[in-house]
């Protein structure tokens, strides 16, 4: 049996366990599922789907509540 | 391929955790439609003028969607529709309102785009500009209030009997929790209520999305493809963040925490009576609680930096012509 999976991170390649599933992903990105929709060769993928070798990931920004600045609104 | 645990058929696109299955696009359609249109029937009444509040991203295109959707099967309510954009001058917002008047026109409803600049006399780009780095108050902030402003008057002046708005179960519950940690219980019961009253011009609002995860709203905007801005504004902060980040964590825990929270808030403010006298701005006529509301308290603060007096009524010419411009279903 295959032991990794090759795919694209944000544009490099990497390898993975043959049983990394999409929603492995997020804790291996440090993201949130709820801030970050991660997409698998342009689609949403359910998160217990399993990855497979040369597929693309990508992934979007889903929510407007993230700053680049560190203070509140209130007090910059 | 992962299936679809409903269909059995499709590829699963989204993982509901609280139910412990995997969706196909369609299967989560339904889904999501279900939840809106409850929430529509519950809110609206027949021959309501439904005014959707469309920036062109992912909530509120999908809000003008379900809401077209719920017109067309509910021919009966003979309900008219309009679509309308506050385009608050951001270079961000340009490509949010080439989107929003695209799936307007794909669906057959009227869609006009006022500037913040024409109604309130400025714009989010120029006060970037010009504010202080140092500045207390980020233009985010100014932003808020005179938008939500800007929306309230167009609806009012336009003839709406209601506002849909795009507003998610994530904003909904992280707005309750700031109202509760604020002990702004006046808030709370104004957030989570639906009160069919025009009060001192405000106009009543309907969200069909409350019962809706953001996540489920990006999934199904870019699974069906649906025309919305995705982007993110460049000037968005505050206290919501380190809210949404801590409920984002429990929910991660104990998956569904967030539709119970939204149900306990909204019980709890339905025990609730509103203490908030709503009355006329003394400068601008608007709807507000103080003797001036905080749209021309901001104006007046900001006169300082633009270099001119902003502190003065809302300029709606535009709007009031734009009264017959109805879409009937």
């Amino acid at each position: 049996m295959k032991g990794t999976i090759k795919v694209f991170l944000a544009g490099r390649e990497v390898e993975l366990p043959w049983n990394t599933m999409v929603g492995d992903l997020y804790g291996m990105l440090g993201v949130s599922k709820w801030s970050t929709l991660l997409l698998v060769n342009g689609e949403p993928r359910a998160d217990d789907s399993y990855l497979d070798d040369e597929d693309v990931i990508t992934w979007l920004r889903i929510t407007y509540h993230e700053s680049p600045r560190k203070s509140s609104g209130e007090d910059r | 391929m992962r299936k679809c645990d409903l269909c059995g058929y499709n590829e699963a696109v989204y993982t509901d955790h609280s139910r412990g299955i995997s969706v196909c696009a369609d299967c989560l359609m339904r889904s999501v439609r279900r939840r809106a249109w409850q929430v529509l029937k519950d809110e609206l009444v027949a021959r309501d003028k439904v005014m959707i509040a469309h920036s062109g991203g992912k909530d509120s295109s999908l809000a003008l969607l379900l809401t077209k959707e719920f017109a067309d099967a509910h021919s009966d309510m003979k309900l008219s529709l309009l679509s309308v954009t506050v385009d608050e001058g951001t270079f961000y917002r340009k490509a949010s309102v080439k989107l929003a008047e695209k799936l307007a026109n794909e669906l057959g409803v009227r869609h006009r785009t006022y500037t913040m600049e024409e109604i309130h006399g400025l714009s989010i780009e120029e006060l970037d500009f010009m504010l202080p780095a140092d500045w207390k108050r980020s233009p985010c902030t100014y932003c808020g209030v005179l938008r939500r402003q800007a929306l309230n008057a167009i609806a009012r002046e336009i003839g709406a009997t209601v506002v849909v708005t795009g507003h998610n179960l994530d904003d909904l519950v992280q707005t309750a929790a700031m109202n509760l940690s604020r002990g702004d219980i006046n808030a709370l019961v104004k957030t989570l209520r639906h009160e069919r009253k025009m009060e001192e011009g405000l106009v009543p609002r309907v969200r069909p999305l409350k019962m809706v995860y953001e996540r489920e709203v990006a999934t199904l905007v870019v699974a069906k493809k649906i025309p919305a801005h995705l982007g993110k504004c460049p000037f968005t902060q505050g206290m919501r963040i380190g809210v949404r980040r801590e409920i984002d964590d429990l929910e991660d825990h104990i998956p569904g925490i967030k539709v119970k929270a939204l149900q306990t808030f909204s019980l709890i403010s339905h025990g609730l009576s509103a203490d908030v006298q709503l009355r006329r701005c003394r400068v601008c006529g608007e709807p507000t609680t103080t003797e001036m509301c905080k749209a021309c308290q901001f104006k007046k603060e900001l006169s300082t930096f633009l270099h001119r007096d902003l502190v003065r009524p809302l300029n709606l010419e535009r709007v009031r012509r734009d009264r017959d411009l109805w879409t009937r279903t």
